[in-house]
C-alpha cells in the first residue's frame, strides 16, 4: 500500500472513530432552574428542577428531577416522546407513542407516588442553540392522587455554561435555565417576566383536578378560583398573553388547537451536533485521532528499516 | 521524527525499540457523589523509543486505545438510578522505565492526554432510559512494575488514573441520575495486569 493511500484510509477511520458518537444524536443538553409543581395535598410552588434531554433521530427523551418541598419526597419525571414533538408542535397527552412516567421517592428510596397516566400538553423546539420546552402535565394514580408539573417556554441551551449558547437560547425562550441559574427575566416575548411564574404558583394554590378524559389538547383545566387578571403562561390563551410572532408553528396537522405559546424565532431548524463540540475539543480530537495512526505508520517504517539493516 | 530518530540511532543495536502492551483489570469512577460500582477495562498501548547512550532511563512515546465499562448509582431520594458507562479512550503519552532490582524488575510511569468517547445509559425502574453521548478531553497517569520474563516479553501490574480537567462541562448522565454536583472534573481509576511484547 502506498503511503498516501494508507494515510487516506487512516484519515477516514480516524474521523469515524472521533465523530461517530456525536453523529448518533441530534441534540442533548441539560440545565437546572425552577418549575411549578402542585399536588393534591400541597399548594402550588416553585421547586428546583434539573432537566436533561436528548433528541435523536426518532425520539425526544427528557428526565426532570424535582427537589420537592420537605415532606414530599423528591420527584422524577421522564418523557419519552415521538420525534415530531421536537419540531415545535404542541401536542396533547396522552398521545400515541408518547410515554410519561412520574415517580416520587422517600429519602430511603421507597416509591411514595407513581403514575404513568398523564394529561396535558408538551411542546419542544430543537435547533443548534438548544431546546425550548413547554410542559404542562398532570399525572394521577389509582387512588386519585395527582401531581401537576408546569414549565413555561423554558430554554435548554446546548451548553449551559456557554454565554453565547445561553444568549442564543434566550432570544427564543423567555426562561433559559443554566446551571444553578434562577429563571431569567430576559425575554424575546413581550409580557413574559419572572412574575408570571409567581402568578402560576399562586393560581395553583387554590387547587386543581386533573382532566384525564377530555383530551382537548389544552391540558388540565385551570383552577376555578384563579383570578382572571392573572396571566396564563402555559395553557389556553397563552398566545394572546405573550403576543409573539410565529405562533403559527404550533397550529399543525396533529389537531392541536393552538395552545402553545410560541415565540419569535420558532422555526423548524435542523439540529447541529457539531455545535456542542467546542473548538478546542474538535482540534484536540482530530489530533488525538490522527496521531496514533501516524505513530503506527512510523513504527512500521522503522521496523522495515531495521529489517533491511539486519539483512545487510 | 527528531525525537524518535535520536533514540533510534543512539542505541539501535542495544535492544528493542517498540512495545505492544495489553492491559486489563477492574475500573471504577472517581470523584463522583454517587455510589461508584466496579467495572472493567482493557486496552492496548503501542510504544516507540529507546535509551540515550550513557543514560539509564528508557523513554517511549506511547499511543493507547482503551475500553472500559463503569457503573454507578444515583441517590435513593431520586430512585437510585443506575448509570452504566461505556468509554473508549484514545490517548498519546510518554513512558519512562527505570530499573528497580537487577535488569528484569522495572518501574514505569506514564503521562498523557487524549479524548474519551463515552456512551452512558441512565436507567430507573419503570422510566424510559436516557442515553447520553459525550466526547471529552482527559489526562491520564499510570504507574506500575514490570518483570521482564524474556527479552521479548514482560508481565506487570499498574494503576491508572484519568480525569477530565475541563470544568466548564457538565456530566449529563450523572445529572440525570440526581448527582447535582456533577461536573467534568470526575474521572476513573483502573487496576491493571499487563502483558508486554518487546520487539
Amino acid at each position: 500500500m502506498r503511503p498516501f493511500r494508507a494515510l487516506s484510509v487512516m484519515g477516514v477511520l480516524s474521523a469515524l472513530v472521533a465523530f461517530a458518537p456525536l453523529a448518533a444524536h441530534a441534540w442533548q443538553g441539560g440545565a437546572s432552574g425552577e418549575i411549578v409543581w402542585a399536588s393534591s395535598e400541597a399548594r402550588g410552588a416553585l421547586v428546583s428542577a434539573v432537566f436533561v434531554g436528548q433528541v435523536d433521530a426518532t425520539r425526544l427523551r427528557l428526565v426532570v428531577t424535582l427537589d420537592l418541598p420537605t415532606g414530599s419526597g423528591d420527584g422524577v419525571l421522564t418523557l419519552d416522546l415521538p420525534e415530531g414533538f421536537a419540531r415545535g408542535r404542541t401536542v396533547a397527552l396522552p398521545a400515541p407513542g408518547a410515554r410519561v412516567h412520574y415517580s416520587e421517592y422517600a429519602a430511603d428510596g421507597r416509591v411514595v407516588f407513581e403514575s404513568t397516566r398523564a394529561a396535558g400538553t408538551a411542546r419542544a423546539l430543537v435547533d443548534a442553540a438548544g431546546m425550548s420546552l413547554s410542559l404542562d402535565l398532570a399525572v394521577s394514580d389509582a387512588a386519585a392522587q395527582w401531581r401537576r408539573v408546569r414549565g413555561g417556554d423554558v430554554g435548554l441551551p446546548t451548553d449551559p455554561d456557554d454565554p453565547d449558547a445561553i444568549a442564543a437560547a434566550r432570544a427564543r425562550a423567555p426562561y433559559v435555565l443554566a446551571a444553578q441559574d434562577e429563571p431569567s427575566g430576559d425575554s424575546g416575548c413581550g409580557g413574559d417576566d419572572d412574575e408570571l411564574w409567581r402568578d402560576d404558583a399562586r393560581s395553583d394554590a387554590s387547587g386543581y383536578a386533573p382532566d384525564q378524559t377530555t383530551g382537548s389538547g389544552c391540558g388540565p383545566s385551570e383552577p376555578s378560583t384563579a383570578s382572571s387578571s392573572e396571566t396564563d403562561t402555559l395553557g389556553d390563551g397563552a398566545d394572546t398573553a405573550s403576543g409573539c410572532e410565529g405562533d403559527d408553528v404550533s397550529a399543525d396537522e396533529t389537531g392541536d388547537d393552538g395552545c402553545g405559546d410560541s415565540c419569535e424565532g420558532d422555526g423548524l431548524a435542523e439540529a447541529s451536533s457539531s455545535a456542542r463540540v467546542r473548538a478546542h475539543h474538535a482540534w484536540v480530537g482530530r489530533c488525538v485521532a490522527w496521531l496514533p495512526w501516524v505513530l503506527a505508520f512510523t513504527a512500521v517504517r522503522l521496523m522495515r528499516r531495521a529489517a533491511r539493516r539486519g539483512a545487510r | 521524527m527528531g525525537f524518535v530518530g535520536a533514540l533510534w540511532s543512539a542505541d539501535a543495536a542495544a535492544g528493542n525499540h517498540f512495545f505492544l502492551e495489553g492491559a486489563g483489570g477492574p475500573a471504577t469512577p472517581l470523584g463522583r457523589a454517587s455510589d461508584a460500582g466496579l467495572g472493567g477495562s482493557g486496552g492496548l498501548t503501542l510504544g516507540v523509543g529507546g535509551r540515550w547512550a550513557g543514560t539509564t532511563p528508557v523513554w517511549y512515546l506511547t499511543g493507547r486505545v482503551a475500553l472500559d465499562r463503569l457503573a454507578e448509582r444515583g441517590p435513593a431520594r431520586l430512585g437510585r438510578a443506575s448509570v452504566s458507562r461505556s468509554g473508549v479512550e484514545l490517548g498519546l503519552g510518554g513512558r519512562v522505565y527505570l530499573p528497580v532490582a537487577g535488569p528484569r524488575l522495572r518501574w514505569f510511569g506514564e503521562l498523557g492526554g487524549g479524548e474519551r468517547l463515552e456512551s452512558a445509559e441512565v436507567a430507573r425502574a419503570g422510566h424510559a432510559t436516557l442515553n447520553v453521548q459525550t466526547q471529552r478531553f482527559q489526562v491520564f497517569a499510570q504507574t506500575g512494575l514490570q518483570w521482564r520474563l524474556w527479552d521479548t516479553l514482560s508481565v506487570g501490574a499498574a494503576l491508572d488514573w484519568a480525569w477530565m480537567p475541563d470544568q466548564r462541562g457538565v456530566d449529563l448522565a450523572a445529572l440525570a441520575a440526581g448527582d447535582a454536583e456533577a461536573n467534568a472534573t470526575a474521572g476513573r481509576g483502573r487496576a491493571l495486569v499487563t502483558v508486554t511484547a518487546h520487539f
